[in-house]
């Protein structure tokens, strides 16, 4: 390594440490303090002491897991369905079903949430209240505000996700294995349960594992919908106490320990079962085939499953979405309401300078994060793959430590870094970068990791032969070169940090609220219809981006 | 043993329809090794897959030991867990999550075989393998061999009628591959096992089989043994696949008794005559490398003792160890020689090639003959 390199690298690792490594420790001093951030105090265990002997822990630890671990299973099942239909089958439409379940990814989560608690209010829900003028009943069938509605909403976010971990299982898995089976004697059953399932299983646990982490450390539906229902789980109860006045966020700070704890065990066990998975290999390359079962007219039934379930899924909290953002006030959606539709609701948004604000502020950072994130992976992602320093695995786990780490926790973490410093970074935007940096460090080097690992180091060599620096090789080979898989990153970044809530909910102020904070504090304080338009103009201007950047990727 | 009638198998992808096998017909006796063979894309292993019952044909008949496992006009499909075969995949196919022990107890486990008796006899077939010490290693710790032999283990265990293996030893090294090729023959006979083998490489066919099917474009050009094929062959495409050949186009001058004389760029070769060969007749004339005599001498161009003699030029040589290839230019052609190395030879040097008329072999001129076929 050269002088240069060393210099950048060093700064570099400093950089990453001090982002992932400062809050957490703050929130480990916080919940040891008897006095909030900026207040002298002393260490003690008493908000250890509370957080053990209150009954209340107990149950809110119960009601997580049941909440994450129910949310992840049916997102699961659903999940592995479609990617089974769309990988594995000949059912019509592939392409669309695949479209149609990925795309609410771009979405932010707040906007699901919130399109959910239209539909399912027990007294003005739109779908209770079409049933009841039909079935003739009193009462409202659905209450979103209970326990089984948070774990519905909270299932359907998930599905794109176990959807995009199961895909490559079917796409990849050599049939041959299956096929070897079937030709030494075993039914299509057996064959399923002997091979099909235990190769399967590594792919399947992690999947598991990822949707309850982004289950158990979710904060919007706990607050759109946990709160409302009186359903509290770990990430509310951080929040209410947080936010009380008078704040406890000593206490709040030991249930963040709690929460951390679990999702740090959950994700190693998750990484443990990633990294080893060379075992289960189940692409072999040479005589590779993909194969389809033939479903027969079966396939249209898949079809009708698959629709059915997008239906519910992506077009129904959409169309509402849409409804109320246009509708002049709160009303279910008829044929007669159509005529009445008005962009009232889109110029009372625009009257208002906060709105405006905070579009703008989140655009702003979603843009600078995604820069910070790549520049920074980019250059981790280069280190790891094309040197052998030592420490790189120290690099490498640092810069991944952050999946294990909810949003909450470094809003909390951050809290206690920020709250007594002189320095005015708290109630800035700066305080926000900084969260959305050190949550979305992982995102970009999982990105570019691959990007680098593919691309042929003798490239780069070639330049240096010719006489290039190593500076000048990154820039004008690397670089380039794994533009594509950058932008793409960027993209990936920029939606995460425009739509980010649980940690801006705790490190946003009057003038620096953003986007799914607005949208809440809108939803919350009765404003439903502007809070739709709002959201269905966040969809605009994501979407807007997305295919913008789109268009800049170059195809070599 | 295994008849296969007038069998279509059609796949359908993007761009269309691709004709896989189009009517494909053989029959394999007891006991015999049969080879698929040709280049990658011919169908070949397409008609492997039917045979087993992973590839479901659309017209065609197939019946394996007395027993119809296909028919388009009776309806019948026998799916291949029914079929009593064993097989052996071109990936190994060997389950990353089971021992060695267990991949090759499966099928007889499927089978409901006495657990007593899986021991036994997944025991006897993994020494005959020659893995009795690796029984409970995780498969995924084994080299590419070792895990060939376990797949064929896992392939002979449940003592099949019929044996189908597809391309085994193309993932092999050059050495083992060789090893392999013969130990795998050594079981065959051993069990007299009748084999279905499909493979592009001709040498490995040659070694191998009883009988070989050469496959172009989804039909069989033609059937024979392995011998008749190299020296005989029927079809242009045979002649082209198996063993190298230098090809002399020519025109049949005089035919006389069981010899003829076809003129050639490089002079007037005398061969066998076949009974299709006519004055006139547009021919290619085919000599394998090995069948000229090659020395060094001045002697003129004509012939000697009723031989051709050709006169050439060395240009280029290949010293392959055992053998040496010369490339000798003639007639305006470049002809291939292999023989036994010879120290005095060098690039540059003249020489005269003989060759006998029996190791001539004469086909109709390329074009015309692409349908001739040999059942």
């Amino acid at each position: 390594m050269s002088a240069g390199q060393r210099i950048v690298f060093g700064a570099l690792v400093l950089v990453v440490a001090y982002l992932v490594l400062v809050p957490i420790a703050a929130l480990v001093l916080g919940s040891l303090r008897d006095q909030p951030p900026g207040f002298p105090g002393a260490f003690t265990l008493r908000n250890f002491a509370e957080v053990v002997h209150t009954p209340r822990t107990l149950v809110l630890l119960r009601q997580s897991f049941i909440f994450a671990a129910t949310a992840s299973l049916i997102a699961f099942a659903l999940g592995t369905f479609l990617a089974w239909i769309v990988e594995r089958t000949n059912t019509p439409g592939t392409n669309l079903i695949f479209l149609a379940t990925v795309l609410p990814l771009y979405a932010p989560t707040v906007l699901l949430t919130l399109a959910w608690t239209l539909l399912l209010n027990p007294n003005s829900g739109a779908i209770n209240v079409i049933l009841k003028q039909l079935l003739g009943s009193t009462s409202p069938l659905f209450n979103i505000y209970s326990m089984g509605g948070m774990v519905w909403v909270r299932s359907l976010l998930d599905v794109p996700l176990a959807f995009l971990w199961m895909s490559p299982i079917f796409r990849t898995m050599d049939v041959q294995y299956e096929e070897a089976a079937h030709v030494c004697g075993a039914s299509r059953t057996r064959v399923f349960l002997d091979i099909t399932l235990p190769l399967a299983t590594p792919a399947v646990v992690a999947t598991l594992l990822i949707t309850f982490v982004a289950a158990i450390e979710d904060l919007a539906v706990p607050l759109f919908i946990g709160i409302p229902g009186k359903a509290f789980v770990l990430s509310s109860e951080i929040f209410l106490a947080t936010m009380s006045v008078p704040s406890n966020i000593n206490v709040a700070s030991a249930y963040g320990i709690i929460l951390l704890l679990v999702t740090i065990a959950a994700m190693s066990l998750y990484l443990r079962l990633t990294a080893h998975s060379e075992r289960f290999v189940t692409v072999t390359g040479k005589g590779y085939r993909a194969k389809q079962t033939d479903l027969g007219l079966f396939k249209y039934a898949t079809l009708v499953g698959a629709v059915v379930l997008l239906f519910v899924v992506a077009l129904v909290p959409t169309l509402i979405l849409l409804w109320t953002a246009f509708a002049p006030f709160s009303q279910i959606p008829t044929l007669g309401g159509l005529t009445k539709l008005t962009i009232k609701n889109f110029l009372d948004l625009f009257r208002l300078s906060m709105t405006k604000r905070a579009l703008m502020d989140s655009a702003l950072l979603g843009v600078s994060t995604g820069i910070l994130v790549m520049i920074m992976t980019a250059l981790i992602a280069w280190l790891l793959t094309r040197t052998r320093t030592k420490g790189r695995n120290l690099i490498d786990s640092l810069a991944t430590l952050p999946l294990a780490v909810p949003g909450i926790v470094v809003g909390v973490g951050l809290l206690w870094v920020y709250l007594p410093l002189r320095i005015p970074i708290y109630a800035t935007l700066w305080i926000l970068l900084i969260a959305y940096v050190t949550r979305f460090i992982p995102y970009g080097l999982r990105i570019l990791k691959p990007a680098f690992n593919q691309l042929h180091p003798e490239l780069e060599e070639a330049a240096q032969v010719a006489g290039a620096s190593w500076g000048r090789v990154f820039r004008s080979v690397s670089l380039p070169l794994i533009l594509p898989a950058i932008l793409s990153g960027l993209i990936f970044v920029f939606v995460r940090a425009f739509r980010e809530l649980p940690s801006s909910m705790f490190l946003t102020h009057l003038r620096t609220e953003v986007f799914s904070v607005t949208l809440y504090n809108m939803w919350q304080s009765g404003q439903v219809e502007m809070a739709a338009a709002l959201g269905v103009l966040s969809l605009v201007i994501l979407g807007g981006v997305t295919l913008f950047v789109r268009i800049l990727v170059p195809r070599w | 043993m295994i008849k296969v009638e007038k069998l279509e198998k059609t796949f359908v992808i993007r761009q269309g329809k691709v004709n896989a096998v189009r009517g494909v017909s053989f029959s394999i006796d007891r006991g015999q090794f049969f080879t698929l063979l040709g280049p990658s894309g011919c169908g070949k292993t397409t008609v492997l897959r039917c045979l087993a019952g992973l590839e479901r044909p659309e017209a065609g008949e197939i019946e394996i030991s007395g027993k119809t496992v296909y028919s388009q006009v009776k309806r019948v499909f026998v799916p291949p867990n029914k079929r009593e075969l064993g097989m052996v995949f071109q990936s190994y196919a060997v389950w990353p999550h089971m021992t060695v022990y267990q991949n090759v107890a499966y099928p007889l486990r499927v089978r409901k075989v006495r657990e007593m008796e899986v021991k036994s006899r997944a025991g006897r077939t993994l020494e005959l393998v020659g893995l009795s010490s690796l029984t409970n290693r995780s498969v995924s710790q084994l080299s590419g061999g070792q895990q060939q032999r376990v797949a064929l283990a896992r392939a002979i265990v449940s003592e099949p009628q019929v044996l189908l293996l597809d391309e085994p030893l193309s993932n092999l090294d050059a050495k083992l591959r060789e090893q392999m090729r013969a130990e795998l023959r050594e079981l065959q006979q051993a069990f007299g096992i009748t084999t279905v083998y499909v493979t592009h490489d001709q040498e490995e066919a040659l070694a191998l089989s009883d009988r070989i099917a050469v496959m172009e474009s989804g039909i069989i050009v033609e059937v024979g043994d392995p011998w008749t094929l190299y020296v005989d062959p029927v079809s242009p495409v045979t002649a082209k696949f198996i063993g190298l050949s230098n090809r002399f186009p020519g025109v049949v001058r005089e035919t006389s008794g069981t010899m003829a004389e076809v003129q050639t760029g490089i002079g007037i070769v005398r061969v066998k005559r076949r009974r299709d060969l006519t004055g006139g007749a547009s021919v290619t004339v085919i000599i394998r490398p090995e069948s000229f005599s090659i020395l060094l001498d001045e002697a003129g161009r004509g012939t000697i003792n009723g031989q051709l003699v050709i006169s050439g030029r060395i240009e280029n040589m290949q010293f392959l160890g055992g053998v040496a290839d010369y490339w000798v230019a003639a007639g305006g052609t470049k002809i291939r020689v292999r023989s036994h190395p010879k120290a005095s030879l060098r690039r540059g040097d003249s020489v005269h090639l003989t060759l006998d008329p029996q190791d001539c072999i004469v086909l109709p001129a390329e074009g015309e003959g692409d349908s001739a076929t040999r059942q």
